[in-house]
């Protein structure tokens, strides 16, 4: 009796459970080309879900208008690119199962890639298994020097590159500032980021000196102990003599700001850097609780004045509403151009002889052409620093600077080790 | 160094409580549906984040005195009980008679389509509800500055916990809902409507999910993964302090809250691991949690 009820309950809950399995899961989703021949496969690995989303579903927009571009233009030597999507979850074990997935769908080249964690479970898979890898955010140092693999390139700022032109930047805009704190994620990149940091700055600045490091679990919810453990530190002059380096994203950074409003917390520095992507994303939900705050990262839409950035600004905006890019937007973006520029270079999208034109390779991006390093095959991007705050008087609630681009040389981005 | 030991001691107390009330708020809700329908509810996080994006729509995210935030707060978290009530009538009741798996399974559908419900009503793009206009500050108590908004929750959670006891051990209905709670077969035979208490009771705990999400949208970025902020802090709370038991659930919310408020202030690298490390040791000690009694089945 129970059994027949259950029949009766239970079974369309296991289909509809099914479903939403399928529907709200991490399995793919395909833009299928229109064209007869035989596709290109490109595989995007990004973080779909969870606290930092907002770094794989921008990713997948500017992705998304790029292969529209290249599809329209006629695809990559007359072949249209097919874009088959999977949720990198924030975990390694989930990204190495979506690597094997998208290999036994017999696509080969991937990018994307929101955590290094991720990444480095990632590369040594997909070498394995004859697949080439691009990083399009991922941005930790062991990925270009002591776990580097020949079927890896980035397309991302790396560590390396942002601790060597955030402090270049700093000295030169604030050149009073030797007291430095950190708000960073509790894991890889968050720990090395600050240490190169640090290590950068010393070089530049003997007055350098750190007055507190906090390091936030990713998961943690209630920023509140981490906030005050902060305050607590900060002398009373702290507005007038300190900075703040805040390597967070998505809602994390969004939580220590919303959190930190009622302590006046981004009052209580003369100048906060924050490192990474997607500031737009962040102004956009604080509005007028965005804080004056600086953001170094590789691209930003308005500081690059290319035929192909005006175009990839006019695409996206008219695929997503009128919101213009963002970098995680413009490293997927020209993920996908690498991926055309090794194509035609090697004329073929077998995976073993596009990753063999990865050395020195150079292709085109908003920024304008980018080489990729023979050695290490990490890209040589400018950095950006523009200057973000509240604007009550603008219809979004905020307003952002003219971008500052900086060009560290090539010895600023690839470390000496490699 | 007086003012150096209060700073040290007072500050994690509030920021602990303050947290700690806000999970007991979203917990409570949780063991009363285990308590009286003996039925773990995994849909519970969803209710949380709807709870948090009907606020920011009725408050149309704008920054709004505390009075208007909380007529929203207020209507969100009892659209989330009549969600719950409807949850409760078309799917749970059904499969009370079955097996625990059966419920895990239905629950987890209901979280599933509560989640898809976010993307479909509010899109991808995350929000955010600004603090209440008279609660954005910070007060000073015993020469620590704290947030006014953690001092509100404090009360609130205060005044929810003594509501709870209130019902549920000093009124009639209260004397019921124990009733079907203990036996559910034996109160429908002295008349008891059973069913309109599995009702009103689930109903009651999605309203304090819902009034959980409504609470905390000024303090969270809104966006689909919502539904699991808070959540596993929440089956913490519910496990640590007994299943079904709202008193151990004030207990074992305070000592997480205070635990991982003190840590961070002190040790940071154990704070993360605070909530596995309170969980593993009262389960060793005390398998039914701090004041549960073993499960009895009263199918």
């Amino acid at each position: 009796m129970r059994d027949r009820r259950f029949n009766r309950v239970g079974g369309p809950l296991a289909a509809l459970l099914l479903v939403f399995t399928v529907a709200c899961g991490g399995t793919a989703s395909t833009s299928t080309p229109s064209s007869s021949g035989p596709p290109v496969k490109l595989g995007m690995i990004d973080t779909l879900s969870g606290p930092v989303a907002g770094v794989g579903t921008d990713g997948q927009k500017g992705a998304n208008v790029a292969v529209d571009e290249i599809n329209k233009a006629g695809g990559i030597m007359g072949r249209k690119i097919e874009l088959t999507v999977q949720d990198e979850q924030l975990n390694p074990t989930a990204t190495v199962k979506a690597v094997r997935d998208l290999n036994s769908q017999g696509i080969n080249l991937l990018f994307g890639f929101t955590s290094s964690p991720d990444a480095l479970a990632a590369v040594p898979v997909a070498k394995q298994l004859g697949m080439a890898v691009v990083a399009a955010h991922a941005s930790a140092t062991p990925l270009r020097s002591t776990k580097f693999v020949p079927n890896f390139a980035a397309v991302a700022n790396s560590d390396y590159l942002s601790s060597n032109g955030s402090p270049d930047f700093l000295r030169k805009q604030f050149p009073n500032i030797h007291t430095w704190n950190v708000f960073s994620y509790d894991y890889l990149t968050g720990h090395e980021g600050w240490n190169l940091f640090k290590q950068k700055m010393k070089d530049r600045d003997s007055q350098f000196t750190v007055n507190k490091e906090v390091f936030i679990p990713p998961t943690a919810s209630d920023l509140t102990p981490y906030i005050t453990a902060m305050l607590s530190s900060l002398p009373a002059d702290s507005p007038t003599t300190q900075g703040v380096y805040i390597f967070l994203f998505g809602a994390g950074e969004v939580n220590l700001f919303k959190q930190g409003l009622p302590y006046n917390l981004a009052k209580r520095f003369n100048v906060i850097l924050t490192s990474g992507g997607g500031y737009e994303a962040l102004a956009n939900t604080l509005k007028t609780d965005t804080p004056t705050s600086w953001v170094g990262y590789d691209y930003s839409y308005k500081a690059f004045n290319t035929p192909m950035n005006t175009q990839f600004v006019k695409d996206f905006e008219a695929a997503n509403g009128g919101t213009p890019p963002d970098a995680w937007a413009e490293q997927s973006y020209s993920a996908v151009y690498l991926y055309k520029a090794a194509i035609e270079k090697a004329k073929s999208d077998d995976p073993a002889k596009v990753i063999a034109t990865f050395g020195g390779l150079s292709y085109p991006t908003p920024m304008g052409t980018i080489k990729l390093d023979p050695k290490t095959h990490q890209a040589f991007v400018p950095m950006t620093f523009t200057e973000f705050a509240s604007d009550p008087t603008s219809a979004q609630g905020w307003k952002e600077s003219e971008a500052i681009v900086i060009y560290p040389p090539a010895s600023a981005a690839i470390p000496p080790s490699s | 160094m007086v003012g150096v030991t209060v700073n040290a001691i007072v500050l994690p107390v509030v920021n602990g409580v303050a947290f700690a009330m806000l999970m007991f708020i979203v917990a409570s809700g949780l063991t009363l549906i285990f308590g009286v329908m003996r039925i773990v509810n995994f849909a519970h996080g969803g209710f949380f984040a709807i709870g948090a994006f009907l606020t920011f729509t009725l408050a149309a995210g704008q920054r709004l005195p505390f009075s208007e935030f909380a007529i929203a707060a207020i209507g969100a978290a009892a659209l989330c009980a009549v969600l719950g009530m409807a949850a409760e009538i078309v799917v749970f009741r059904r499969i009370y008679h079955l097996a625990h798996s059966h419920a895990l399974l239905a629950t987890y559908a209901v979280l599933l389509i509560l989640q898809g419900s976010l993307t479909l009503f509010w899109g991808n793009n995350p929000r955010s509800q600004p603090l209440p206009t008279d609660f954005q500050h910070a007060v000073v108590i015993l020469g620590v500055q704290a947030a006014s908004y953690n001092i509100l929750l404090i009360g609130l959670g205060a005044l929810v916990g003594v509501y709870l006891w209130v019902q549920l051990t000093r009124t009639s209905v209260g004397r019921m809902v124990r009733a079907v709670a203990a036996d559910r077969t034996m109160s429908a035979s002295l008349g008891i409507n059973v069913g309109l208490v599995f009702t009103g009771m689930f109903g009651l705990g999605v309203f304090l999910a819902g009034l959980g999400g409504a609470l905390a949208s000024p303090l969270f970025q809104l966006d689909s993964s919502l539904a699991s902020t808070l959540v596993l802090e929440s089956f913490a709370v519910v496990l640590i302090g007994g299943l079904g038991s709202v008193t151990g659930a004030l207990i074992a919310a305070l000592i997480l809250g205070l635990l991982n408020s003190f840590l961070v202030a002190y040790n940071p690298t154990l704070a993360d691991f605070s909530l596995y490390f309170t969980m593993a040791a009262v389960l060793l000690l005390r398998p039914a949690g701090l004041l549960g009694a073993p499960v009895l089945e009263s199918r």
